[in-house]
């Protein structure tokens, strides 16, 4: 009884220690980076200690894993620990606010996808903007695949575009979100083709996906990995894949482009550094990353998970990371009328 | 067949029998310490996972679920703290218990429903889980609103005798579930430009904050006048009729647990408080409810365990997180290879039967484990109350601020203590908050989904048959209170005459 009262305190000490180490590190770190700043400005001797990458959302989640399986690979070429932070709340703006605030040196970097820059038009209150970060690495895009109910009839784009034609506004199309990846594709693809979907939101994409199985929804859109399963269970029939090739995993559904429709959409991922960071420092991170995702361990892990790997850094990403802001900018404020 | 007996195999290896002991550990303890949840037990624990075999990764993070689920009863019984919110129809129940000195009794009994429900719904897992699989793909947007909207009327139970208060408490809560994003059109509503309020105000603060810090202030009320009002823990017994009297009780909760568990998006929390509803409503003495009723405890720990093999139904066989703890399992499979869908238990089917078999011996385990914190922590009734009040305030603070790494949730913790025990000084119920909190996104979401459904044409609603079915049980939920009434009213009359 005695020993099991001591084991107890023992254990209840040791989480308390764990779950204090790891609030100390989040509340301590931004602080010592600026104290720190003058011999980071240079940049010839970074990285000299821990790297921490600010994940906005959930640990386990989809964007989770993927900095997770890019940073496993990125220590050895950086020469440092990184260390993920999952800083979530307000839909991803939390974090990325946190971000923008953190002390440009390149000791902190953060998750970065497609709308964040367009974050300010969505969301009331959101002090960070298209300059407030520098991009450094996009690591990858993520193509939808567009699966149709089998009550719908629907098996290729022209018969998905038809049956749109023949009763616009009706056909039923499910979203992982409102304002996701999955939204800005039905924006997109309703302008491309003159045609109108019924929206329906769902929290996430394997619900989107199993509300097509079901039959209650006619179309849904989910990424590779939320779509698999129900595919190779033919609970649905899949359209098309949105990347511009064919994707190994799922190598016998054709592109959108294949059937005749000059269309494309994909969800990028990226990291971003906080503005002001030395472009010397941004340089050496980009290149800690690109080795990282070169290494065929790294593209053979991404691929099971879904993604599909396209990288780009230096001026490409600088270029794509403005023109990006600019077309999403475009879609929110047609979306918005 | 061959399948069970291949898990069964990789289950019983010593090392992964130590993994299994070693998630309850760690589980109970995070379920137990106020203001840490399973949620979190399984997040912390999730990046260890990924440098262990796949199958042990999946038998640490079930035994942390599952522990997590049960411990957190253990000081809702003891001081009145739900360690989660599952837990806190056990403390309207358990409290008063131990305040008679029968604190063991209370927690011998917890500790066998929650194996029971455990148990259950593990074997539901392992033998059902195709067939409810079908069940669980039928449940779409209107089904989903018609739970919600039966689940409302739970709040009445809570009410106990002041319907006025608890609906007042129920419909604010509802007004503030409403805010953050529009969950259709995606545009923030009522966030009064704070952009932490974009995403709505997380639940999870703001009952760790309504639960604990009241019963800190209450203590403090009395810091110095008495000691402590329990001076002495009770021997844990199981008392033979307790069980014999209840076995209807066991049976039904169950059931509500798996069921609710198969249901995406409600999870432990809502099933405990939908079976202690339930509880109330059959019981043949629902006056004892309040005052430490030993059914409402059996009917709110057999049901939130029977939650954990339930809610991974829907994960396993569709992919759809049936619950918070389960959404990161759902990253933990990913990482290690395993992708859930309708083809998982053939693909993988080492790592799932392990997994499931995994699941029945870890419950069964739960048993001992249980046992063992229960008797160590009965001596926190024995702590001076100043050394438990400090003690807790820490661990609600770090427990909020843990969940999202983000200050403004200890805030909003803080603000949900106050008003927490402003209403409890005034006879305001907390349930319902928790209810309304937990509900109200499902309700909103629901609705707008099935009004897109079947916009214009409403009565369609009516063939879909799991909708009829919740239909009916709302009906009758909502009625019941009036039936009862005035069948009291006519006995009443027909004594008088």
């Amino acid at each position: 009884m005695k020993t099991m009262k001591r084991l107890l305190t023992m254990v209840l000490a040791g989480v308390m220690v764990l779950s204090m180490a790891a609030c100390g590190s989040s509340s301590s770190q931004p602080s010592q980076p600026s104290g720190e700043n003058a011999s980071a400005g240079s940049g010839s001797d970074f990285p000299k200690k821990i790297v921490q990458i600010i994940v906005p959302f959930g640990a386990g989640g989809g964007a989770d894993i993927s900095v997770r399986t890019l940073a496993k690979y990125a220590e050895e070429s950086l020469g440092q620990k990184i260390v993920i932070q999952n800083i979530t709340g307000g839909s991803g703006t939390v974090g990325l606010t946190q971000l923008a605030g953190s002390a440009p040196d390149g000791y902190t970097l953060g998750y970065f996808a497609c709308t964040n820059s367009n974050d300010s038009l969505l969301f009331d209150g959101i002090q960070y903007g298209v300059d407030s970060f520098v991009p450094v690495v996009e690591y990858s895009a993520d193509p939808h695949i567009i699966v149709a109910s089998k009550k719908s009839g629907i098996t290729d784009m022209a018969s998905l575009v038809e049956a749109a034609k023949a009763n616009p506004g009706e056909l039923t199309l499910a979203l992982g979100g409102a304002w996701t990846s999955h939204d800005f594709l039905r924006i997109s693809l309703e302008e491309k083709e003159g045609i109108q979907f019924k929206r329906m939101v769902y929290q996430g994409g394997a619900e989107a996906i199993t509300s097509v199985a079901s039959g209650d929804v006619d179309l849904a859109v989910p990424f590779v990995s939320e779509a698999i399963p129900q595919i190779e269970a033919g609970n649905v029939v899949p359209i098309a894949i949105t990347s511009a090739e064919r994707f190994d995993v799922v190598s016998d559904i054709p592109t959108i482009k294949e059937q005749g429709v000059d269309y494309e959409h994909t969800m990028w991922r990226g990291l971003v550094a906080p503005t002001g960071t030395p472009q010397e420092i941004v340089d050496k991170l980009a290149d800690a990353f690109e080795a990282a995702w070169n290494n065929p361990e790294y593209q053979a892990e991404a691929k099971e998970a879904g993604t599909m790997t396209e990288f780009k850094r230096g001026e490409e990403f600088e270029q794509f990371y403005l023109e990006n802001h600019e077309t999403y900018k475009a879609m929110i404020e047609s979306g918005l009328e | 067949m061959e399948n069970i007996i291949l898990g069964l195999t990789h289950v019983l290896q010593p090392y992964n029998l130590l993994i299994c002991a070693a998630g309850l550990f760690v589980g109970v303890l995070f379920g137990a310490l106020p203001g840490f949840s399973a949620t979190m037990g399984v997040a912390v624990f999730i990046p260890f996972t990924y440098v262990m075999e796949p199958e042990a990764a999946m038998l640490l993070l079930a035994g942390i679920y599952c522990g997590g689920v049960y411990g957190g009863s253990i000081p809702a019984v003891l001081i009145g703290i739900p360690g989660t919110p599952a837990s806190v129809p056990t403390s309207m129940e358990g409290r008063p218990l131990t305040k008679r000195g029968e604190s063991g009794r209370a927690l011998a009994m917890v500790t066998l429903s929650s194996c029971t429900g455990g148990v259950v719904s593990a074997f539901a897992l392992l033998v059902g889980a195709p067939l409810l699989a079908l069940i669980a793909m039928k449940v779409g947007a209107p089904e989903q609103m018609m739970i919600a909207i039966f689940g409302l009327s739970v709040v009445c139970t809570l009410s106990f005798d002041n319907l006025l208060k608890g609906l007042l408490v129920g419909f604010v809560s509802l007004l503030i579930a409403t805010v953050g994003q529009d969950p259709i059109l995606g545009f923030p509503r009522f966030t009064a430009g704070f952009y932490q309020l974009t995403g709505g105000v997380d639940a999870v603060p703001i009952l760790i904050g309504l639960f604990s810090l009241p019963e800190v202030l209450k203590m403090l009320e009395t810091a110095e006048t008495e000691k402590g009002d329990v001076s002495r823990v009770s021997k844990m017994v199981l008392h033979l009729k307790d069980i014999t009297s209840n076995i209807g009780n066991f049976i039904r909760s169950a059931i509500i647990g798996v069921g609710i568990g198969i249901i995406p998006a409600a999870g432990p929390d809502i099933a405990s408080f939908f079976s202690y509803n339930e509880a109330r409503k059959s019981s043949k003495h629902p006056e004892e409810f309040g005052n430490g009723s030993m059914a409402g405890i059996i009917a709110s720990e057999t049901a939130n365990n029977a939650v954990t093999g339930g809610s991974l139904i829907p994960l396993l066989t569709l992919g759809i997180p049936g619950s918070a703890p389960a959404a990161l399992f759902l990253g933990a499979m990913i990482i290690h290879g395993m992708r859930p869908g309708p083809l998982l238990f053939t693909q993988n089917a080492a790592e799932v039967y392990t997994l499931l078999v995994g699941f029945i011996v870890i419950n069964i385990m739960m048993f001992f484990v249980g046992w063992i914190y229960c008797k160590a922590s009965g001596k926190i009734l024995l702590l001076p109350k100043s050394v438990l009040a400090t003690t807790i305030v820490v661990l609600a603070t770090v427990g909020a601020f843990s969940i999202n790494q983000n200050m403004w949730d200890v805030l909003m913790m803080y603000v949900a203590g106050i008003v927490g025990y402003i209403m409890v000084k005034n006879d305001y119920p907390l349930s319902p908050v928790a209810l309304a909190l937990l509900l109200g996104k499902i309700l909103e979401q629901g609705l707008s989904q099935t009004i897109t459904l079947y916009s214009g044409k409403p009565l369609e609603v009516l063939t879909r048959p799991l909708f009829v079915v919740f239909l009916l049980f709302t009906i009758f939920s909502y009625a019941y209170p009036f039936i009862k009434n005035a069948k009291d009213k006519k006995k009443a009359a027909a004594k008088e005459d």
